[in-house]
């Protein structure tokens, strides 16, 4: 009888050192499971901002080679950019360049800010394309120095255009 | 003989084994296959980079990531709603957005320059990917307009006689059964070819090719009667530079006015996809879809800014702004580029606001010149 239940103790003991050994071996299996997915999307989340991050370079980029806003070597037109606010709306523009984005280009040869409207020309500095929403998530906006030609007084200003994207 | 303890450390050893190896297997097949999309996503995410510098700078370039995977049944489609994707259809990975308008053919290496159609008031800027190839012209009548076809369309295709350059576009005659290499017997370099086109047709007529074409060769033949030739045919265009192309295996009619469409013929070609549609009707379809309305836009933008400035402008420069808006507002807003008598239209409106510019630049009104 000893002999017996000895043996079965060490069946017992043999068995849950075996079933020991493939619960560690499964969890391992888990964790790097899990490692992997967690990388993965990190890389997912880095890919969004940077695919963000290339939207807005994207958009600036499109908007300084495209003779519609410039007139030539990347140079804003401040007569192109009062008819473009004149005349487009935001959703013809958006067949180009994509939804959720807003662009401000501000000339820097005035003091303050003010808007570029039809009546406004040639006495203005701003010009906004596609509304700024107040409301709008998951922002990211950019700088970029720009020049902005002034066709009146034919003289070349410096400006910044700000690019930004959302959700 | 076997203790039950042992018997069933084998069984469950058995079952344990198959199961975590089935789950490792499935799961690393998984990892791969994402991992594999994940780098066929961003080689276009990175040729959209460079079609995007390339539009802007000017700089050429090379692509080669395509070599990775196959890119080959990879087309850039335009929707009414929506900006430019990349489809692939037979991949996972597609609907890439590609703002930058670019006349795009797959090929384990692509070539990317920039080109342009200048209208004098504005220019369409585009960016064109294409791999090595070599463009066969077979023009059947000696004709002044089918050497200017020819022009037009070497004009417009990259010149890669750079060394960096790992793509090569060569061009070259066909004659019958022979592919004429008129550059000291190879296909020529654009310049060369160039050259040889200026010194205009000297009463040189060529038989219908019928010679055997390599894959990456692309056959243009230029005649006034387009039957059943092989795959692009070219119709000489009436005094607006309106024109009939034909594709081969395609029973639509391709209606050019500019030099463009003629490229995004050429470079597309009559190889049809899984559902039947070609390289070159893909291509045309797509360069009309993203520059008509930018035309549209274009010439609204220009004809509003003629008026903002005409007030502000020199007392002789006033009434040529106001003559170049009253003309661009004839540019509809809506352009149907498939009907021939809307594009003699739009080329008589576009060659007057050329015209009506290149005072302003006479006058000395506007200092700008897109190329003219």
């Amino acid at each position: 009888m000893d002999c017996k239940s000895t043996g079965a103790r060490k069946g017992q003991s043999e068995i849950m050192e075996y079933i020991l050994m493939v619960v560690f071996i499964v969890a391992a299996i888990i964790a790097i499971i899990i490692f992997l997915t967690w990388w993965n999307l990190q890389q997912f989340q880095m890919d969004t901002f940077k695919n963000r991050q290339d939207r807005v370079v994207g958009i600036g980029q499109y908007m300084m080679g495209d003779y519609m806003f410039t007139n030539g070597d990347s140079v804003f037109d401040d007569a192109k950019l009062t008819a473009i606010n004149a005349t487009m709306t935001c959703q013809e523009l958006q067949k180009i360049l994509g939804t959720n984005w807003y662009v401000k280009i501000k000339a820097l040869d005035m003091d303050g800010e003010k808007p570029c409207r039809w009546n406004d020309y040639p006495d203005c500095n701003v010009w906004s394309i596609c509304a700024y929403k107040e409301n709008a998530k998951d922002r990211f906006g950019q700088n970029f120095p720009v020049n902005v030609y002034r066709k009146v007084s034919d003289k070349t200003a410096l400006a910044v255009l700000y690019v930004e994207v959302y959700s | 003989m076997l203790a039950v303890h042992r018997i069933f450390q084998m069984i469950f050893g058995v079952i344990v084994s198959v199961t975590i190896l089935y789950f490792l297997i499935t799961y690393s097949g998984d990892y791969a296959a994402v991992q594999k999309d994940r780098q066929r996503g961003e080689i276009l995410v990175s040729f959209t980079h460079d079609a995007r510098s390339v539009y802007v700078t000017g700089i050429s370039t090379n692509f080669t990531h395509f070599s990775k995977y196959d890119f080959s049944s990879c087309f850039v489609n335009a929707t009414q709603r929506s900006i430019p994707e990349i489809i692939c259809p037979d991949s996972r990975v597609s609907g890439v957005p590609i703002e930058t308008p670019v006349i795009f053919k797959p090929g384990k290496q692509v070539y990317i320059g920039r080109d342009s159609l200048d209208y004098g008031w504005w220019s369409f800027g585009v960016a064109e990917a294409i791999p090595s190839a070599t463009f066969v012209f077979n023009p059947l009548e000696s004709t002044n307009e089918g050497w200017n076809i020819m022009t037009n369309i070497v004009q417009h295709l990259p010149d890669t006689s750079d060394d960096w350059s790992v793509v090569k576009v060569s061009f070259a005659f066909c004659d019958g059964p022979q592919i004429l290499y008129v550059c000291g017997g190879r296909a020529c370099e654009k310049s060369d070819f160039l050259s040889i086109l200026s010194s205009g047709p000297l009463g040189a007529s060529f038989s219908p090719c019928t010679a055997n074409l390599g894959k990456n060769t692309r056959l243009v033949t230029i005649s006034a009667s387009c039957g059943s030739n092989r795959e692009v045919c070219v119709n000489p265009p009436n005094s607006k530079g309106v024109g009939n192309a034909f594709v081969e295996g395609s029973a639509k009619t391709y209606v050019y006015k500019d030099p463009l469409d003629l490229v995004a013929l050429s470079v597309g070609g009559a190889e049809k996809d899984d559902f039947g549609r070609t390289g070159a009707e893909k291509i045309y379809e797509y360069k009309n879809s993203v520059h008509m309305p930018r035309l549209s836009l274009a010439a609204q933008v220009m004809s509003k800014r003629s008026v903002l400035i005409a007030g502000e402008s020199p007392s002789e420069c006033g009434p040529v702004y106001i003559q170049l808006a009253q003309v661009l507002d004839k540019i509809p807003s809506s352009i149907d580029y498939t009907s021939v008598s809307e594009m003699y239209d739009l080329n008589d409106n576009l060659n007057e606001a050329k015209q009506i510019y290149q005072t302003l630049l006479d006058l000395g009104c506007e200092r700008v010149e897109y190329g003219l």
